[in-house]
């Protein structure tokens, strides 16, 4: 291909992915390398070909760069000052950071359970952040609707005493921390949520009551100074009419009554059905599994969920391969992001421009 | 030649060639890639990773014909590097050859 498309086709392949003052460099240096060989008398095309194809060496700078940043990490080079990769290191840090914020207020709820776990488990060996979320999930399973653990997720200020428990948490892989964090970050929500809804409706029991109690209050009021005013005709005369707007008054506090107690019990009910589901989820495919079988010590033995320690004999071992001999160059292939790019052409040839050309070179 | 073997001694070639005399990209990738049988394609990749590195600084310097030519000059550390490479290379070509012609070792 002519200069001109080539340096098209490699800029296809690197913007975006470099900042543009790097790319403009490098395809200023293609350019300088297609004049040179053009100064000893190549061709473009020949140019083209010996240098590759352009989304090749696209892939090839960009690994490059990869590993760049790789033995930044790993290798200080001799008379280098080590540069660390201050962004990557920094949002870990703060990542870590705002985690260990969001465990300590999960901790806090926590607590109680906890220290009823220990208390059944001495030997608790494993992570007691296992346990104790597993024993809540299977709390919330054997146990009914009704009486829920309310005491596992009261709205009330956190207490800091299971930081052994957050730092336990932490140590495992980095899968585990990012469920946590996420179930962390959708209880904060749903607590909020949790607190005002069911404080809405409540608000509207307490409303329903104080009206009923007011109206009470005036019909008590009402017939009493009728009955000192004297004359009771008078006063069941004056009863029908007067206090029709407070019977209405009346009637509306008993719907406000019952709509708010019926529906505070079931908006709470339901929040924390679903609190419950949600946190089964989530710890589901981590440790659902393990702790259900160290649960099924004490409990009666349940279904294991997911199989985790299901009693079944390892896989047998795939057959080997023939080992491959040491010059076999195409297995080392893997060991690179990009296989390096024999010259397989003649002098003068085309590439051939296949499907996978096509893709290759930017005209998808 | 192996891939492996070229790959691995690319950065070492690169460095020392530099390390005689300035040189541009053209004139670089030409020399590796005649004499290492590696795709000329793949040596710019690696010359750029080692200039971001800091062992070589670049300078454009007026060429009789086209444009300015972008010349590479090794720098104090990549001579550093290079040392240490040069150094574990002949340690590791020692090794292998007592090993391949079966002399105790």
């Amino acid at each position: 291909m002519t200069r001109v498309e080539y340096i098209r086709q490699l800029e296809f392949s690197l913007s975006g992915r470099l900042p543009q003052r790097e790319v403009s460099e490098i395809l200023r240096d293609y350019s300088e390398y297609f004049e040179a060989g053009k100064s000893e008398g190549k061709t473009e095309e020949e140019i083209s070909i010996s240098l590759g194809i352009p989304s090749a060496a696209a892939a090839q700078i960009l690994s490059e760069i990869e590993e760049e940043k790789g033995y930044r990490r790993k290798m200080p080079e001799p008379g280098e000052p080590k540069k660390e990769a201050p962004d990557e290191k920094g949002n870990m840090r703060r990542l870590k950071e705002l985690v260990e914020s969001l465990f300590r207020f999960l901790g806090g709820l926590f607590d109680k359970i906890e220290a009823g776990i220990k208390s059944a488990f001495p030997s608790g060996k494993k992570a007691p952040g296992a346990q104790p979320e597993s024993e809540k999930a299977a709390g919330q399973e054997n146990v009914p609707k009704n009486s829920p653990p309310k005491d596992a997720y009261p709205p009330k200020r956190p207490s800091f005493k299971g930081e052994s428990f957050v730092f336990a948490h932490q140590k495992r892989g980095s899968p585990r921390l990012l469920l946590s964090v996420l179930l962390a970050l959708l209880l904060f929500p749903v607590i909020l949520l949790a607190i005002l809804f069911g404080g809405g409706l409540l608000a509207l029991l307490c409303f329903g009551i104080i009206l009923l109690i007011f109206f009470m209050v005036c019909l008590f009021l009402f017939f009493l100074a009728a009955a000192f005013a004297g004359s009771i005709g008078f006063a069941v005369a004056g009863g029908l009419g007067l206090p029709m707007g407070f019977m209405l008054l009346f009637i509306v506090g008993l719907l406000f009554c019952l709509a708010g107690s019926v529906l505070s019990v079931c908006g709470l009910c339901y929040l924390i059905k679903g609190l419950a589901r949600l946190i089964r989820f989530c710890l589901g495919s981590r440790n659902w599994g393990k702790a259900k079988a160290a649960a099924s010590e004490t409990h009666t033995p349940n279904v294991y969920q997911d199989g985790w320690n299901a009693p079944t004999p390892p896989p047998a071992p795939a057959p080997e391969e023939p080992p491959l001999s040491p010059y076999d160059s195409s297995a080392y292939a893997s060991i690179y992001e990009e296989p390096i790019p024999e010259p397989r052409l003649q002098f003068g040839e085309q590439p051939e421009e296949t499907e996978e050309n096509r893709e290759e070179n930017g005209h998808a | 030649m192996n891939t492996q073997f070229r790959k691995g001694v690319i950065e070492m070639c690169i460095l020392a060639l530099i390390s005689r005399r300035d040189m541009y990209g053209y004139e670089i990738v030409q020399s590796i890639a005649r004499y290492a049988e590696i795709g000329e394609g793949t040596v710019y990749p690696i010359l750029r990773r080692l200039t971001n590195e800091g062992y070589f600084k670049t300078y454009l310097k007026e060429s009789p014909s086209g444009p300015a030519r972008k010349y590479y000059m090794i720098t104090e550390s990549g001579r550093e590097f290079l040392e240490v490479l040069k150094k574990d290379w002949f340690e590791f070509a020692e090794i292998v050859e007592i090993l391949l012609r079966g002399e105790p070792i």
